[in-house]
């Protein structure tokens, strides 16, 4: 019938975080993986028995088992060690772009939600003329312009992702700044920046982060989209994306180089997924009450 | 009169004195976080036939729910766990959903507080009242849409037939509950159950509407379960009223009597905080505390840490006193304070 | 009505320009100068330089170039291909442009009702096993990139089973593992759209009236709730879309199919700017396309908007 539960019984959830959080199964298994995931990435260079950059010729399209555990790719690199170092690229990649994207869009947000004006309208068309374009085809464009390279894709990424945070906190800060304590804080003489920082800012913390959490995975995606096509990150320094490019060709004879790579990337990002979603479910007030 | 004619007589008699609708000891149970929660306990109430009855108490006491339950509602994670309820012929507390499905529309209809999302906004409002005559009566769609129009004449919506081919936001607040009790009239049900018909609509609207209910139950003699926190609703038309406390019934008595001599403390209190141009009171007091909460009931009487006349044998668990011929309070002072009140007068 | 579509229209007008000087100076901001690298042997002979930068009227100053570009475009004329050297740009994709739509609308077809099935299905079934099983299929439809599910798919259905070729474009059978993996992660995403918007409407007012009034079950969600859940979901199809065109991208490239995409990448990799500019000019413009068509279609369905009249 209907799934209400009645005004009389619902509680504020604060302290109940942690007995939702392991009951949320998305949020448990997401974080599970996410955290294998961030540990391997991080002890890449002691977990990965071998250089994954490291050429040898005599060894090239090995199977799987004996002495390389996935075996060996067409220059004779163990396709183990690269994946392992493949994670650490992938995050390190997503988390610049979390990091610019975050500061830049959350910024601007404010900016244009707070003080409007011209300062909103610039923003806020730029905003609108990037939305305009699909996202990966922008990135694919920016990457070409600005030349292949782990930076190119950062920048590339960044500038698709950023006006999705700003037009966030933007409506955020607007639906905030009509809250009492705000007028309280500028009658009381407070300058604009602090309130901003420890008014507003707590105060819509909440949603970006779950759309931040939301985001991570499909930001992973993208750069091992953009290595795919070979305008991402470039040789030698393994990526998931171009790895699975080289194995691709191969598919026939020697598939373990692309399926136990893409194996890697889906659950990464399965993982990064279902931790967002879980987040999801516990940090947005519409979800929470039910 | 033959002896077997006398007992059918009997019967039928009996029949037509019993209540239309009767809840009996109700308790409901929801599942929540960390445990089971009591909302409802043992709750009592009986309309008769055609008699308007009210049950009042402020938000969060478990009007709503005592409806649901009627109307076999509740959400998934609530189970009715003591009691019955019984609509006429049908056990309705001992009957699966699919059962109860048939019933609903048909034989019990309920009316919601807000007009304004309580009709899909995608569907024109004819439809959504021939909706009710196609699924119960079985009609085609033109002699259901006919029949709409009807209605939506019956309940005073002027040039109904045009209006039935509008979508709920082009009416106005009051247009949209009078379709709504349109909905409901539309198989003629043996019982109406609002809940808080009024309360979102501006006052004028009130009054029209609380007279159309009235007026549909003079003509088709059918009973109506009210329910409200709104005194001057019930003051306006209720034949008898049920006070509501912190998921039991703390007060049951005939609508006169509520006003003139309230027995159980928490009735008193409730009719001393409200403005009413009934009563001429100097302030207006507000009852101390807050009312609790399912997760943490007091022990025994539930109101006991808010009440005047509280005494050490309020913390017992109290049951209900009959203290007039058909008037009971869940309080074991009503009846002192019942005879304080019609000695005074 | 008619004002809103006009304005719509208007509304276009920017964002093309905007994307015209977006990739008209990206052109610009690329290192390197194309007409060397067509030159590539002949770098010495002037002559031959100055008569290939006139071709290409990339000897006037660049606002010129600019507004001769926009001019241009406006009658159809998006200038010379860099790479397959003085061919027209519209006669290096025309053959391709019709195949890159193809496979975006008919993955968009399949992918919509399916996905607004399976998220009927798992709201319905709220919390039950097949619930949770679906909810696990959808969050890996979306997770897992296109390119690595086709690394299994073609393992698995081209390579070991043999059931569809593994490339090329031509016949039936080799549409369906390109298409196959654009629905995939489309459909993936509506249906955990619809079975989010469905639990809302779910929950609604006018769903408990409707259960109030009797009405069955099958009835209440085919009647009341799909169509309330349609309205939202349709405002998504345009950002759908835009994700197909680019999952065209990788698909093309991955099969060997002579689309838009595909052609778009080879002309990134040859620094072939006008046709890349061209390309991306045609997609914004089918993008913000269909992006109107579903803001009209949204007014058909919604009542509120196409009546307006709200009395408070």
């Amino acid at each position: 019938m209907t799934t209400e539960t009645p005004g009389l019984l619902r509680r504020a959830a604060g302290s109940d975080f942690l007995l939702r959080f392991r009951r949320n199964r998305n949020a448990m298994i997401g974080s599970v993986i996410v955290f294998v995931v961030v540990v391997v990435a991080v002890l890449a260079p002691v977990i990965a028995p071998y250089d994954p950059a490291f050429i040898n010729m005599l060894a090239i399209w090995e199977p799987p088992g004996g002495e390389y555990l996935l075996g060996t790719d067409s220059l004779g690199r163990d396709v183990f060690s690269r994946i392992v170092h493949g994670a650490r690229v992938s995050l390190i990649i997503a988390g610049s772009v979390l990091a610019i994207t975050l500061v830049v869009g959350v910024t601007l947000g404010m900016i244009a939600g707070y003080f409007g004006g011209w300062a909103e309208t610039l923003i806020m068309r730029t905003v609108d003329v990037i939305f305009a374009f699909p996202e990966l085809i922008l990135a694919i464009l920016v990457a070409a312009a600005l030349g292949t390279g782990t930076v190119t894709v950062i920048i590339a990424l960044s500038l698709v992702w950023w006006p999705g945070i700003a037009r966030l906190t933007r409506s955020l800060v607007l639906s905030v700044r009509e809250e009492m304590f705000v007028d309280a804080a500028i009658a009381s003489g407070t300058p604009a920046w602090k309130i901003l920082a420890r008014h507003l800012l707590p105060n819509i913390v909440s949603p970006i982060i779950v759309r931040a959490s939301v985001g991570v995975g499909f930001i992973i995606m993208a750069e091992a989209t953009l290595s795919f096509l070979g305008i991402g990150v470039q040789e030698p320094t393994p990526t998931w994306g171009g790895m699975i490019r080289d194995g691709l060709a191969s598919l026939r004879t020697d598939p373990h180089l692309a399926l136990y790579t893409s194996l890697a990337l889906g659950v990464t990002i399965i993982g990064f997924n279902m931790l967002g979603d879980g987040l999801r479910d516990l940090l947005d007030p519409k979800v929470r009450d039910r | 009169m033959t002896a077997v004619a006398g007992d059918m007589a009997e019967t039928i008699g009996e029949a037509e004195a019993r209540p239309l609708l009767e809840i009996d000891g109700l308790t409901v149970e929801f599942a929540t976080l960390r445990r089971k929660v009591k909302v409802l306990e043992d709750v009592r109430i009986d309309v008769g036939k055609g008699e308007i009855v009210g049950l009042v108490g402020e938000s969060g006491s478990g009007k709503s729910v005592t409806a649901m339950s009627v109307m076999g509602l509740l959400p998934d994670t609530a189970r009715i766990t003591g009691g019955r309820i019984r609509v006429g012929e049908h056990e309705v507390s001992a009957k699966s959903r699919r059962q109860l499905r048939s019933l609903r529309g048909r034989d019990m209809a309920m009316i919601f507080q807000e007009p304004m999302t309580s009709l899909n906004p995608v569907l024109t409002v004819g439809f959504q009242i021939a909706e009710v005559v196609m699924e119960h009566q079985g009609a085609g769609q033109a002699k259901a849409m006919a029949r709409a129009v009807e209605l939506m004449r019956a309940v005073g919506i002027p040039d109904a037939a045009r209006r039935a081919n509008d979508y709920p936001h082009q009416l106005s607040g009051g247009m949209r509950q009078r379709v709504m009790i349109a909905i409901a009239m539309a198989c003629q049900p043996l019982l109406l159950i609002a809940d808080e018909p009024t309360t979102a609509l501006d006052v004028t609207i009130q009054a029209q509407i609380l007279d159309l209910m009235v007026s549909l139950r003079d003509r088709f003699g059918m009973s109506i379960l009210i329910i409200t926190h709104d005194l001057g609703v019930i003051a306006e038309m209720a034949d008898r009223v049920c006070v509501m406390y912190a998921g039991q019934i703390v007060e049951e008595a005939p609508v006169r009597d509520i006003f003139t001599t309230p027995a159980h403390p928490y009735t008193r209190l409730l009719l001393r905080s409200i403005p009413s141009a009934r009563h001429k009171v100097e302030r207006l007091e507000a009852i101390e505390g807050t009312t609790p909460s399912p997760h943490a009931f007091p022990e025994g009487c539930r109101f006991h840490p808010r009440c005047p006349e509280m005494a050490e044998r309020c913390r017992e668990p109290q049951t209900f006193e009959r203290i007039g011929p058909v008037r009971q309070a869940r309080c074991w002072r009503a009846r002192e304070i019942l005879a304080r009140l019609e000695g005074s007068s | 009505m008619f004002t809103f579509v006009v304005k719509r229209v208007l509304g276009l007008i920017p964002v093309l320009f905007v994307a015209i000087i977006l990739t008209f100076l990206a052109n610009q901001m690329v290192p390197g100068d194309p007409i060397q690298t067509l030159l590539s042997d002949h770098s010495g002979n002037e002559a031959l330089e100055a008569r290939l930068r006139a071709a290409y009227g990339l000897d006037r100053p660049l606002l010129v170039q600019f507004f001769d570009y926009i001019w241009n475009i406006l009658n159809g004329d998006f200038g010379l291909s860099f790479r397959f050297a003085q061919m027209p740009v519209i006669d290096v994709i025309s053959d391709s442009l019709v195949i890159s739509p193809i496979l975006a609308l008919s993955a968009l077809a399949v992918a919509f009702p399916l996905g607004l099935l399976l998220g009927t299905l798992a709201a319905i079934k709220q919390n039950s096993w097949i619930d949770t099983g679906i909810i696990l299929v959808l969050v890996a439809g979306i997770s897992i990139p296109n390119f690595a599910l086709a690394t299994f798919l073609v393992y698995v259905f081209a390579l070991q089973l043999n059931w569809v070729p593994v490339a090329g474009w031509g016949s039936f059978e080799q549409a369906i593992l390109p298409v196959t993996l654009l629905i995939v992660p489309a459909a993936a995403y509506i249906a955990r759209l619809s079975r989010t918007y469905m639990l809302e409407v779910l929950r609604t007012d006018y769903i408990r009236t409707a259960r109030a009034k009797g009405l069955r079950e099958k009835v209440i969600i085919w009647r009341h709730a799909l169509r309330n859940t349609l309205v939202p979901l349709l405002t998504t199809v345009g950002i759908i879309l835009g994700a197909l065109l680019s999952g065209t991208f990788v698909v093309e490239t991955i099969f060997n199919i002579p689309g838009l995409g595909s052609l778009a990448i080879q002309a990134i990799f040859a620094r072939d700017y006008p046709v890349t500019m061209a390309i991306v000019l045609l997609f914004t413009l089918f993008f913000a396309g269909i992006n109107l068509l579903v803001d009209l279609t949204y007014g058909l369905i919604d009542p509120r908007i196409r009546l307006g009249g709200n009395k408070a």
